[in-house]
């Protein structure tokens, strides 16, 4: 049983890691650098925990907070740069991020062992679910709990003005700066909460695995956050859980084939572009779906 | 310090040649192929394969040649299998069919070869030319690349502007409805101009293996990375942008990694990407009206 809770959990904090790029990608730009807000959320509240001693909820709060700002410092000149620039200015971003963590040394003594972040060595002794006897299935709990409240809020600010805004923005900014959207705004305020999301994730992922490496943050994060989205599609927020669940059957139902699980692995990457391009949940599948719960089948054909 | 600065200007010409091949490819199809360090990192091992079957007897300029056309077919298959039936406006779909391309040939790479480290032949190993008394070093191998580098830009020169094929793509790369309206077929352009830069990756990855002396299937999304930097920071689509990029990407990381170490190198090196960038949004020569 706890490989399907380790599965789970796994998949909810991918989950916070897609919709931060989806988020960014909403308002047309593609983010090579949510694995650096990733990482920055991971190492806050890690060392909230194990170094100051603070409850677990508000120091998830504390790295999503901390996400949230950074990403706003780096947002406002960062989309000054857009498209394709954009996106190698954000990995740009999560490689002075993870280079930064490789020079960061704060140590401290806790309960007789030196514990904190140690440059490239990495951050050992965050136990903060074992120390208070959380067992595997509580942690799942709390990981679906949590995602479920960001979904849902993703869910509800989709179907609102604020949701139609950032959609407007990505479709044709000038257009949407004609009608009276304060674009910039919109972009960072996107920046920010796609900062937040991936802190988030970060700070679940840190008290996870228990130990955090400077390695884990490299440009395999950036693409495979990426490859949520694009894969998993643009239509609407069930694309990103779409791209991740994708994944997450390809690595899973591949382990068969032993060493050339990475090799078919790519191959379908490829496959998957060629036969939808646009990602699995496109536009026009949210469109086709929407029809049939709005008005039955025969609406749905009347369109056509 | 001088010294290391003038082998970093010197292995800069690599990845200038790297950031080139993205550019060109940039230049007609506004595209990225991240799996064009796979295709530089499979010529070299093609070459290389090519002197292990023939017991060491092949030459290196052989080698290379296999390299270039070996990396010129897969940057051909890469194209049909990653970009052809991909809709044209939509850029983000190749990032994401090339990125599987990259794994791909990375994985069979790493399989044929056990994912061990092979020895690179270099004919020019230890040949270097010396000033007062040993305080420049100006290795062979380097001035080959930096060499062919130049050569290739010369070559580059010489189709863009004096062919039919050069009219063509800049035709394309400046106002492609026009161009196609023209009877230039954009796919064939686009089909030509993909296997120049695999084969120039092909060259590049040779020359890089080689003056390494050793080759591992890792190097090819390291490749990937400097190439896409160089070209962005260079500016996309922008020849002369990409060798000034590669050059003082080059210097700059072999002189922070002198005066501190790889970490603060790799720092600096995207802390002034991303300073060059937000400074001027589209590269050191970037056009505006390519993207914005």
């Amino acid at each position: 049983m706890d490989y399907v809770y380790a599965l789970v959990t796994q998949t909810g904090i991918h989950v916070l890691l897609g919709l931060s790029v989806y988020t960014v990608a909403l308002t047309g730009q593609v983010s090579f650098g949510q694995q650096g807000f990733y990482a920055i959320g991971a190492y806050v509240s890690a060392i909230a925990t194990v170094l100051w001693g603070v409850p677990l909820l508000p120091a998830l709060l504390l790295g999503t907070v901390v996400s949230a700002f950074i990403g706003v410092m780096v947002g406002f000149p960062a989309l000054r740069v857009k498209g394709l620039y954009l996106a190698i200015a954000t990995f740009a971003f999560g490689e002075i991020v993870r280079n930064g963590l490789n020079i960061l040394y704060v140590t401290r003594e806790v309960n007789g062992i030196e514990v904190g972040p140690v440059g490239p060595e990495g951050f050992r002794h965050i136990s903060y679910f074992n120390d208070n006897g959380w067992t595997a299935f509580e942690v799942m709990i709390l990981v679906v709990a949590i995602v479920s409240v960001v979904l849902v809020i993703y869910a509800l600010l989709e179907r609102s003005r604020l949701g139609a805004t950032v959609r407007a923005v990505g479709a044709d900014e000038l257009a949407a700066a004609t009608a009276g959207i304060n674009v910039v705004w919109i972009k960072v305020g996107a920046f920010a909460i796609g900062a937040a999301a991936a802190g988030l994730g970060g700070g679940l992922y840190a008290h996870y695995t228990t130990f955090l490496s400077p390695l884990a943050f490299g440009l395999s994060v950036a693409i495979i956050a990426v490859a949520y989205v694009l894969v998993g599609g643009l239509g609407s927020w069930l694309g990103p859980v779409a791209g991740v669940l994708f994944f997450l059957v390809l690595t899973e139902g591949l382990r068969f084939l032993g060493e050339y699980r990475m090799m078919i692995y790519g191959a379908v990457v490829v496959i998957a572009m060629n036969v939808r391009p646009y990602g699995l949940v496109d536009a026009k599948m949210v469109h086709l779906v929407k029809n049939l719960f709005r008005t039955g089948a025969r609406g749905a054909r009347e369109e056509t | 310090m001088l010294g290391s600065l003038l082998d970093g200007f010197l292995f800069g010409f690599s990845y200038a040649m790297i950031g080139i091949g993205f550019t060109l490819i940039f230049g007609v199809m506004q595209k990225f192929n991240l799996a064009q360090g796979a295709t530089a990192l499979a010529g070299a091992y093609l070459g290389l394969a090519l002197y292990r079957l023939t017991d060491q007897l092949a030459p290196s300029y052989v080698m290379f040649a296999v390299a270039v056309v070996g990396a010129g077919a897969i940057g051909w298959l890469i194209y049909q299998i990653c970009f052809r039936f991909l809709p044209k406006e939509y850029e983000l779909a190749p990032l994401m069919s090339t990125f599987g391309m990259l794994i791909l040939i990375e994985e069979i790479i790493s399989h044929l070869t056990d994912a061990q480290p092979f020895e690179f032949p270099n004919p020019l190993l230890y040949g270097a030319f010396e000033f007062a008394d040993g305080e420049f070093i100006l290795r062979h191998d380097y001035l080959l690349l930096a060499a062919m580098a130049l050569a290739v830009v010369g070559m580059l020169y010489y189709l863009i502007f004096h062919t039919r094929l050069g009219l063509a793509t800049r035709a394309v790369s400046e106002r492609p409805v026009a161009a196609q309206l023209c009877g230039v077929m954009i796919d064939r352009v686009n089909e030509k101009i993909f296997i120049l830069s695999a084969g120039i990756a092909g060259a590049t990855g040779f020359m890089i293996a080689m003056t390494i002396g050793t080759i591992i299937p890792g190097l090819a999304s390291v490749m990937t990375i400097k190439g896409l930097v160089v070209a962005v920071f260079g500016g996309l689509g922008s020849v002369p942008g990409a060798i000034i990029a590669g050059l003082i990407l080059g210097m700059l990381e072999a002189g922070t990694a002198y005066m501190f170490n790889a970490t603060i190198r790799d720092i600096v090196a995207y802390l002034v990407l991303f300073g060059v960038l937000i400074v001027r949004p589209t590269g050191l020569l970037g056009k505006r009206s390519l993207y914005q």
